[in-house]
């Protein structure tokens, strides 16, 4: 088939101007949601029951390198039947109460920043659509199978055409998801480096949760209470796992080892 | 380029010298940055400022506090971190009430802040008032129970105010989350040998050898921990003098020092290795902590030689005494 040939002033209307706009309006972006980003409320309780988890989890994994009374009296504090850490789950409210008490401005908080990447979002593709389409902008330099047509083709609906060519709309998807990079390395070049985490955080935030929408909220976002899982069940379950760990004093031998050791020095 | 380079090796040196706690020098090179550079700075101006306040606050350095101060307050009026450092300021001034009085204020806002809690439990301990100190870093770790610091604030507490054993279980939290750190472990280790478990304490000095075996609180420990546990036969010369027909060959009362000598003192060790099954328990567990002396005393020889000074030279003789 006869390779078409892309005009040279596509390159500088079309791809060069959305990969621009695309690359601002992500910084834009992030200015916002640092404008918007409201404190999320963490709730005390569950930092506790959390750092509870962990300290069984730790306990579990390095019980060896302590000593079998001291695993024990740890043991002993989750475990012991009645008294123990996780006998006792504090009680969890029913997820509908839940919903009713929460606070509002936690709701608010997540549908600002939402509202923000949609409208932004929306807005682009909207322009890139009224203004590119129809488009092609690009050609990849290597075969692709005929699966990538939809992907790189999105807005020309051209069965004949090779599916290495690229058309403006999926250009403009394209440098959407891969802009992170870029935009991080901007703004560490312009010299954020404190903020550069808070802005990997938000980037990672905002790169999923409009992917999930609204639907898969409860289950992706920690702080709703739909996400907090059955303690009891959790709490039964870390002590199911803490009663088969058997303890097995890593130092027992360590004397014996260490002498080894220093002989094997010495014969050096 | 000349301003450049000394703005960045100024910049270097106060990096350097942020995690270790000098203020003194922290204030120096903070303070020059500042008076020439402060409009070059940029976005790392305000880390700057903010280390150069602590340390002015350390030295009692009041136009440095006033001048971090108002440039902070300009740029970051009423966040949390501003007025945490407002009551440490207010703290190092000795006005220990009106930094009580921004902490609750912070804590009725924000209940989870854990650096807040934690300048609690400094005032406490600025004030000397230990009892309280421990009460809140009690309560601070039931509610961050993975928090290692305040487990080690509430060990070493604990052992300044001689309650060994509540020592000893916090430090035992602390291997627990990283047995890796040969400082909690040979503190754990010193814990057990002053409640008396002299076996397990001898463990643990093991194992901090283990990591780094010219650790000469380790190796002490070590002399110290056998001779709980065995008496001074555990030493070449009494052992040699008590009994010099047992399996060890009285010569090593009679070696000389020097490198050569302390390569020889391994030999009856290389045997001891794989003791012979007849020995009974009690036995074998006296020649291992027999053998672990010698080769302790040894390192310690081996370390101290190469110190300098009357110090390192007592201690030589110390340890030429006790057989090494």
């Amino acid at each position: 088939m006869e390779p078409i040939t892309l005009d040279e002033n596509i390159c500088y209307y079309v791809l060069i101007p959305i990969f621009i706009v695309c690359i601002m309006v992500s910084f834009l972006r992030q200015k916002i949601l640092v404008v918007l980003k409201s404190d999320t409320k963490v709730d005390l309780k569950e930092v506790k029951n959390s750092q509870l988890l962990t300290r069984a989890k730790v306990l579990r994994v390095n019980a060896d390198f302590l000593p079998e009374k001291a695993f024990r009296s740890r043991k002993a504090f989750f475990n012991k039947k009645d008294t123990g850490a996780f006998w006792n789950p504090p009680d969890t409210p029913n997820p509908l109460q839940a919903m009713a008490t929460q606070d509002p401005t936690q709701v608010m908080g997540m549908l600002k920043s939402q509202m923000a990447f949609v409208i932004l979002n929306g807005g682009l593709a909207y322009w890139v659509h009224f203004l590119f389409s129809g488009f092609l902008v690009a050609k990849a330099p290597f075969p692709l199978t005929y699966k990538f047509k939809f992907m790189l083709q999105r807005g020309v609906d051209l069965s004949s055409l090779d599916v290495t060519y690229v058309s403006s709309l999926s250009w403009y998807f394209f440098i959407l998801f891969a802009s992170g990079g870029i935009v991080s390395l901007l703004l560490n070049l312009r010299g954020a480096p404190q903020h550069e985490q808070e802005a990997q955080d938000i980037q990672a935030m905002d790169m999923i949760n409009p992917m999930m929408g609204g639907m898969a909220g409860p289950t992706a976002m920690p702080g709703m209470p739909g996400s907090q899982p059955d303690l009891k069940k959790v709490y039964q379950q870390e002590r199911d796992n803490l009663d088969i760990v058997s303890h097995d004093f890593a130092l027992a031998t360590v004397e014996q080892r260490l002498v080894q050791k220093w002989t094997k020095q010495k014969q050096h | 380029m000349d301003e450049a380079g000394t703005q960045m090796t100024l910049l270097r040196k106060l990096k350097e010298r942020m995690s270790t706690r000098r203020p003194d020098e922290i204030l120096r090179y903070g303070s020059q940055l500042l008076r020439r550079y402060s409009n070059r700075l940029h976005d790392e101006l305000y880390t700057i400022l903010e280390h150069v306040l602590l340390a002015a606050c350390d030295m009692g350095h009041r136009q440095w506090i006033d001048y971090c101060m108002s440039a902070l307050r300009s740029k970051f009026a009423g966040s949390i971190r501003l007025r945490r450092l407002e009551g440490m300021v207010k703290e190092a001034q000795g006005d220990y009430q009106g930094a009580k009085q921004i902490y609750q204020k912070i804590l009725e806002e924000k209940p989870e802040d854990m650096l807040t809690r934690k300048r609690f439990i400094a005032l406490y301990k600025g004030q000397r008032r230990m009892a309280e100190c421990v009460d809140y870093l009690n309560k601070y770790l039931e509610e961050f129970v993975t928090d290692t610091e305040a487990w080690h604030e509430l060990g070493e507490i604990y052992i300044s105010d001689n309650c060994l054993s509540k020592a000893t279980f916090c430090f035992e939290e602390l291997v627990m989350y990283d047995h890796r750190n040969p400082y909690y472990v040979i503190t754990y280790a010193e814990l057990l040998y002053a409640t008396g478990e002299y076996e397990l304490s001898r463990k643990y000095y093991c194992f901090a050898l283990e990591m780094d075996d010219r650790n000469t609180r380790a190796l002490w420990g070590i002399l110290l921990a056998n001779e709980q546990l065995h008496g001074s036969k555990v030493f070449p010369i009494a052992s040699s003098a008590a009994s010099p027909a047992t399996d060890k060959p009285p010569t090593s009362s009679k070696r000389k020092d020097g490198h050569g000598s302390s390569s020889a003192a391994n030999s009856p060790a290389t045997q001891s290795v794989t003791p012979s099954t007849t020995q009974s328990s009690s036995t074998r567990e006296e020649h291992t902590a027999r053998v672990l002396t010698k080769m302790a005393l040894a390192k310690l020889k081996e370390v101290y030689v190469r110190v300098k000074g009357g110090h390192a030279q007592s201690t030589l003789a110390v340890l030429q005494d006790m057989g090494a």
